[in-house]
């Protein structure tokens, strides 16, 4: 059975990608963010399965948006999809409680960890 | 195909010479149209409060006295309205010139800057009416292109560190082997994925940092243009 993701990512392009690599495995995308700040408050409003995470991004990056969402839901799921150096940062990542981190350009990697989830 | 581009070639398209684009043009357009405005005010002001000759309807046969304290207060009703107009004028040339024409030059600084591949100039987010639409899409424009970059910069990648590690197979350490085509077509394909990460490298990133070895986020990220 597919999942309810909220997908936060600043690129438009990327949100579509992702969201086409989602859909096509049969998951239900119910929201999209372009920041931080929007991420927490769609959080809230929409309490999706599992959230996808963009890094960096103008305003609230994603590793703030993660502590935040994260403090007001424990049980939060939340997989960081970034084309960010995984060596740099999938420690604090882990640190901040995500269940994943991958390199976004690699997005059909995260339908196997969506499932492991 | 080939005989339209010689004909190109020889006869290349005339490009008109176009006139330097100044920054600044529609801030001093306004600035023109209100010294107009005031000029012309004042003058026609001042022309009327002083005693020019004008003399209006229905004063013919009071007293000098009368006349002359209808005079004065007409010369200041027309003075006050001369200052009224300029000043109406000088409020709608400021809140042009603050809400349509300095939007505008950002945004065509930004255009500008983006132009010459510096993705990191991005605009504030509280610009005006539709120019903050515009605004908007440039920076979600600048955003998209950068995630276009880092891809072709991490598949490359990926395909230069493959290309090596065949090549080290069919040629281990450089040495002549059967395959000497092949090895020479390795080495062509990587020589133009490197071609492309040059052209990558060119641009400067919205908030990533492309160094030797990772993609790190850019500290001295975004600066928008105030």
């Amino acid at each position: 059975m597919g999942k309810s993701i909220l997908i936060v990512d600043d690129s438009s392009i990327m949100r579509k990608m992702i969201k086409e690599t989602l859909k096509s495995a049969g998951h239900d995308v119910i929201g999209e963010a372009k920041n931080g700040d929007d991420a927490v408050a769609l959080y809230k409003t929409l309490k999706p399965d599992l959230v996808t995470m963009d890094i960096t991004m103008r305003g609230m990056d994603g590793f703030e948006a993660a502590r935040q969402i994260l403090g007001d839901d424990r049980e939060a799921c939340i997989i960081f999809l970034s084309n960010l150096d995984e060596r740099q940062y999938s420690q604090e990542a882990k640190q901040i409680g995500a269940k994943g981190y991958l390199n976004k350009h690699r997005s059909k990697e995260i339908l196997t960890l969506i499932d492991q989830v | 195909m080939t005989n339209a581009l010689n004909h190109n070639k020889a006869n290349p398209p005339r490009v008109a010479d176009a006139p330097p684009r100044k920054a600044g043009y529609l801030r001093h357009l306004f600035l023109r149209c209100f010294l107009m405005i005031a000029l012309v005010t004042m003058a026609v002001g001042i022309g009327l409060a002083m005693d020019s000759g004008i003399i209006p309807d229905g004063f013919d046969g009071m007293t000098n006295v009368g006349a002359a304290g209808l005079y004065d207060t007409l010369r200041w009703r027309i003075a006050l309205g001369a200052v009224m107009i300029i000043s109406v004028a000088g409020g709608i040339f400021l809140f042009l010139n603050r809400r349509i024409a300095n939007p505008l030059e950002k945004t065509a600084e930004a255009t500008g800057h983006l132009a010459e591949g510096n993705l990191g100039a991005t605009l504030p987010g509280h610009l005006p009416y539709e120019i903050g639409r515009i605004g908007d899409s440039i920076n979600g424009l600048s955003v998209n292109f950068q995630e276009t970059l880092i891809l072709v910069w991490n598949q490359t990648e990926n395909a230069i560190a493959r290309i090596q590690r065949t090549t080290e197979k069919i040629s281990p350490n450089g040495q002549a082997c059967s395959s000497e085509d092949m090895v020479a077509d390795l080495h062509a394909v990587r020589q133009d994925l490197e071609t492309m990460q040059m052209m990558v490298r060119t641009f400067d990133l919205y908030d990533v940092a492309i160094t030797d070895n990772d993609t790190l986020a850019a500290k001295k990220a975004v600066k928008p243009l105030n």
